[in-house]
């Protein structure tokens, strides 16, 4: 029977039984290639030598990891030798310290931000800054004096501090607005703001 | 003559391609395998490689200082150590120190004319601070119509107030700044840094530039020169040297106030009076070491 004439399904048959075998001989070839390609060629081109070691990737990585590991500790011991005591509640109390902000920047701040809000008429007269350090507070007491517009003044000066860099939050102070006996209008305030944290402002 | 093939290489049709299926999918693992570790080199090891001879030349400047220092640290006496237990962080309480130090504040202000009225001092009990555990806190309070002069020496005196040595002057971040550059210029410099971080801070004052020029011997780079300068100018150092060479300094030199007991600044109330004077309410604490 000639190929030609066979069914089509007889003809495929004939075609897979005359690829077979090659077919295996050249997926058996590829095989033994790829092993020896990964198991002698790559492993030529993909390791690092490291002082007279050859490492692969992630031996690699683990090495680095290492050296980390090594210099985070001779840091620190280094940096403990630096240290002029030992002392646990010496160090504490130094961190304390380091940790608190100077008052007279927190007083320097706000009087700067109260003299931002003085216009032609208007203007902040601070009377108490309290600063409470160790809970992060501070209280301000004074007065806005500017004309019938001394609760604008008053508005506008404690919008500009809760915006200032040092404050975390801040409660409003309840405006009102009141005359002397010669007539001036002016606005007493009394609020508190808290401090950011050095940890919040990074 | 027929060439018989041996039986176990006499394949059929089927088996044949059932093999070359099974080396296929070996080769495509293979295959994978190939692209997993070059891409692995690609995104990890090439990176990972980049980076080591820096962090390998950190480590060997690291242990190269840790043992100099470890070879210092042996030398040298425990006398900051000694200073803390005596004067800094004392075991009782001695109130009778921390208020002879604001009777010398408040005469030395006094006459400086950057003080113009105080109240009584006002002392409570020993408690137990919040922050330290293992220290007793003992509140102080009082307050003074000062100048601005006058808030600046207060301020001072409690910034100064248990400090021992020229590194506790130095804030944390400061002191990586002087160590990295010292890292970066010349590693064994760091016996000289080391010397002059363990100075005693009264010493350092009286003679600031014997030691300061002891560390620049060791270095000869301007980037250190820079990093170093401007260290000694905006830090505390720089407050110090003032501090120590003005009227209110020099009395707690000679009354023997110093090293001063550990003073924190707790709460603060300021109301600007006429002429630029504030009255300054004062809450601090001052410390003392929990008796074992």
């Amino acid at each position: 029977m000639d190929f030609m004439d066979a069914t089509p399904v007889i003809a495929g048959r004939r075609i897979v039984e005359s690829a077979a075998l090659p077919l295996c001989v050249f997926s058996f070839s590829l095989t033994v290639l790829l092993t020896f390609s990964w198991a002698v060629i790559l492993p030529q081109f993909t390791q690092f030598d490291v002082d007279g070691r050859s490492l692969t990737a992630s031996a690699l990585l683990e090495h680095r990891d290492d050296v980390e590991l090594k210099i985070d500790v001779a840091q620190a011991r280094r940096d403990e030798l630096l240290l002029s005591s030992h002392d646990e509640s010496y160090l504490a109390l130094k961190g304390k310290r380091e940790s608190t902000i100077d008052p007279d920047v927190i007083r320097r701040d706000v009087a700067a931000i109260a003299r931002a809000d003085a216009g032609p008429e208007g203007r902040i007269l601070l009377t108490e800054i309290g600063i409470d350090m160790e809970q992060g507070n501070v209280h301000v007491k004074g007065e806005a004096r500017g004309g019938p517009g001394s609760m604008t003044t008053l508005a506008s000066f404690v919008e500009r501090l809760r915006n200032a860099s040092i404050v975390a939050s801040l409660i409003p102070p309840v405006f009102e607005r009141r005359q002397t006996a010669k007539g001036d209008f002016f606005s007493p305030f009394s609020f508190a703001f808290a401090l950011r944290s050095s940890e919040d402002a990074l | 003559m027929r060439l018989s093939v041996p039986r176990w290489l006499a394949l059929s049709p089927s088996r044949a391609v059932a093999f070359a299926g099974v080396f296929l999918t070996l080769s495509g693992v293979l295959l994978a395998e190939h692209a997993m570790v070059i891409r692995q080199v690609r995104d990890d090891g090439l990176p990972a490689y980049v980076t080591i001879p820096a962090l390998e030349r950190r480590l060997a400047v690291l242990t190269e200082q840790v043992e100099v220092s470890e070879l210092q640290r042996s030398l040298a006496q425990g006398s900051a150590e000694e200073m803390i237990r005596s004067f800094v962080l004392p075991e009782k309480p001695d109130i009778d120190r921390v208020l002879g130090l604001i009777e010398l504040m408040r005469d030395q202000l006094e006459e400086a004319k950057m003080l113009r009225a105080m109240s009584p001092v006002h002392v409570g009990g020993d408690a137990e601070t919040g922050g330290v555990s293992s220290v007793l806190a003992s509140p102080v309070s009082f307050h003074a119509e000062l100048t601005e002069e006058g808030w600046g020496q207060v301020r001072l005196l409690f910034q100064l107030s248990g400090l021992v040595t020229v590194g506790d002057a130095l804030r944390s971040d400061e002191l990586q700044r002087l160590l990295d550059a010292t890292e970066q210029e010349n590693p064994a410099g760091i016996a000289g840094v080391e010397h002059f971080l363990s100075t005693p801070l009264l010493r350092y004052v009286r003679e600031p530039r014997s030691f300061e020029e002891e560390v620049r011997r060791s270095f000869s780079s301007p980037v250190f020169e820079e990093t170093f300068a401007d260290l000694l100018q905006h830090s505390l150092l720089s407050d110090a040297r003032r501090f120590f060479t003005g009227p209110l300094g020099q009395e707690v030199i000679r009354r023997k106030f110093w090293p001063m007991r550990f003073l924190t600044l707790e709460r603060v109330s300021i109301e600007p009076k006429e002429g630029g004077w504030s009255r300054i309410g004062i809450e601090m604490q001052a410390y003392s070491r929990k008796e074992n």
